[in-house]
């Protein structure tokens, strides 16, 4: 049981941690490059891209951020999760498209994903949340702090 | 919820942008791009430029070309064309043909290639060995065939090639064809019709200012 414990708050601190990272490179660089990854699925209408650009990249850094923390631990895990499904559909439609992406435009200039691999990398982040999701309590997170109690 | 959890979920959140605001504050924001005075196509001299990051073995990015030529016509002193190349790794001949087109600008004749390159794009995308191909419509064009299949052989070009595609990345450039407007502006229409209103309204409006 406490080893399980121990397997939950690693791959807590790395979901978390990967959405973080995601979330910062977009953040500290222009936000129009992140427009322009957006405008090649081909989903979002034209002038609802930036709205989007901003607001995925602000939720995959607070929302990593608070489950890296472990603060509403159970709403940003089903947050981050949603997040995941929503990047998973829209590299769907573009393999299934054979839209010219080559790069998914995930992590900024940090990693160059094709969107096969940011496919199976998505799925297996999926597995982990959903993991995630069924663990009532997660060590040493803020939701067990006894002073904020 | 008590007060101490609301209060550390706020300071969490005004922590995280703080630390967003401080790395863009000391890094500084990189700048959007930037025209250059290279591979221009249009009046040099035209306030509005759409950089094209565009692939030669890309469908897209050959039909796009053709809407831009209709747009340098209709606003021949208003607009230019910046080229870059960005070749997909999904399409093999893409990195040969862009060095080919590199090979004819060094005899002058950069869009004239870069136009029978897209014209023919169906004979040599798929081919294995398109060397011969990019041969023939060097000779075609009336370059001196030994120089460019010197030039092509040696791979002196992929250098530029790559140089442009890794500013691509830097600028977020994830798939073909990429077109920025006037350094800022992605456009994502690809009717001919949309591409045009929007390079429209931004010449109208730069003309307003």
């Amino acid at each position: 049981m406490k080893i399980l414990d121990y397997i939950c708050l690693v791959l807590r601190l790395l979901v978390g941690a990967l959405f973080i990272v995601s979330g910062f490179m977009k953040l500290v660089q222009p936000i129009e490059y992140f427009e322009y990854a957006i405008g090649f699925y081909r989903i979002v209408p034209d002038a609802a891209v930036p709205f989007t650009a901003l607001a995925i990249a602000w939720t995959e850094l607070i929302a990593g951020t608070f489950l890296f923390l472990g603060y509403l631990y159970k709403p940003s895990t089903a947050l981050v999760l949603a997040l995941n499904t929503l990047f998973q559909t829209a590299l769907a439609q573009a393999i299934f498209r054979k839209l010219p992406i080559q790069d998914c435009g995930c992590f900024g200039g940090l990693i160059s994903l094709s969107p096969c691999q940011t496919y199976v990398l998505d799925s297996v982040l999926l597995l982990l949340m959903i993991g995630l999701l069924a663990v009532k309590k997660s060590l040493f997170s803020l939701d067990q702090s006894a002073y904020l109690r | 919820m008590s007060g101490r959890y609301f209060l550390a979920g706020v300071l969490i959140v005004v922590l995280t942008m703080g630390s967003v605001a401080a790395t863009r504050w000391v890094r500084g924001m990189p700048k959007a791009v930037e025209p250059e005075s290279w591979k221009v196509k249009g009046d040099p001299n035209a306030k509005n430029f759409i950089v094209d990051y565009s692939d030669f073995a890309c469908s897209y990015c050959s039909k796009i070309s053709l809407i831009l030529d209709e747009a340098l016509k209709d606003y021949p002193k208003d607009l230019k064309i910046i080229f870059k190349h960005y070749p997909l790794r999904m399409h093999p001949a893409s990195m040969p043909a862009a060095e080919a087109s590199e090979c004819a600008a060094d005899q002058g004749k950069f869009w004239e290639y870069h136009d029978i390159l897209f014209q023919n794009q169906s004979d040599w995308a798929p081919s294995k060995e398109p060397a011969a191909l990019f041969i023939e419509y060097a000779g075609r064009l009336g370059l001196d065939k030994d120089k460019f299949k010197q030039c092509l052989n040696s791979h002196v070009k992929k250098d530029g090639v790559e140089k442009n595609r890794l500013e691509g990345r830097r600028f977020y450039v994830s798939g073909t064809p990429t077109l920025i407007l006037n350094g800022r502006k992605s456009i994502f229409a690809y009717k001919p019709e949309d591409l045009k209103s929007i390079i429209r309204k931004e010449i109208d409006r730069g003309k307003k200012r």
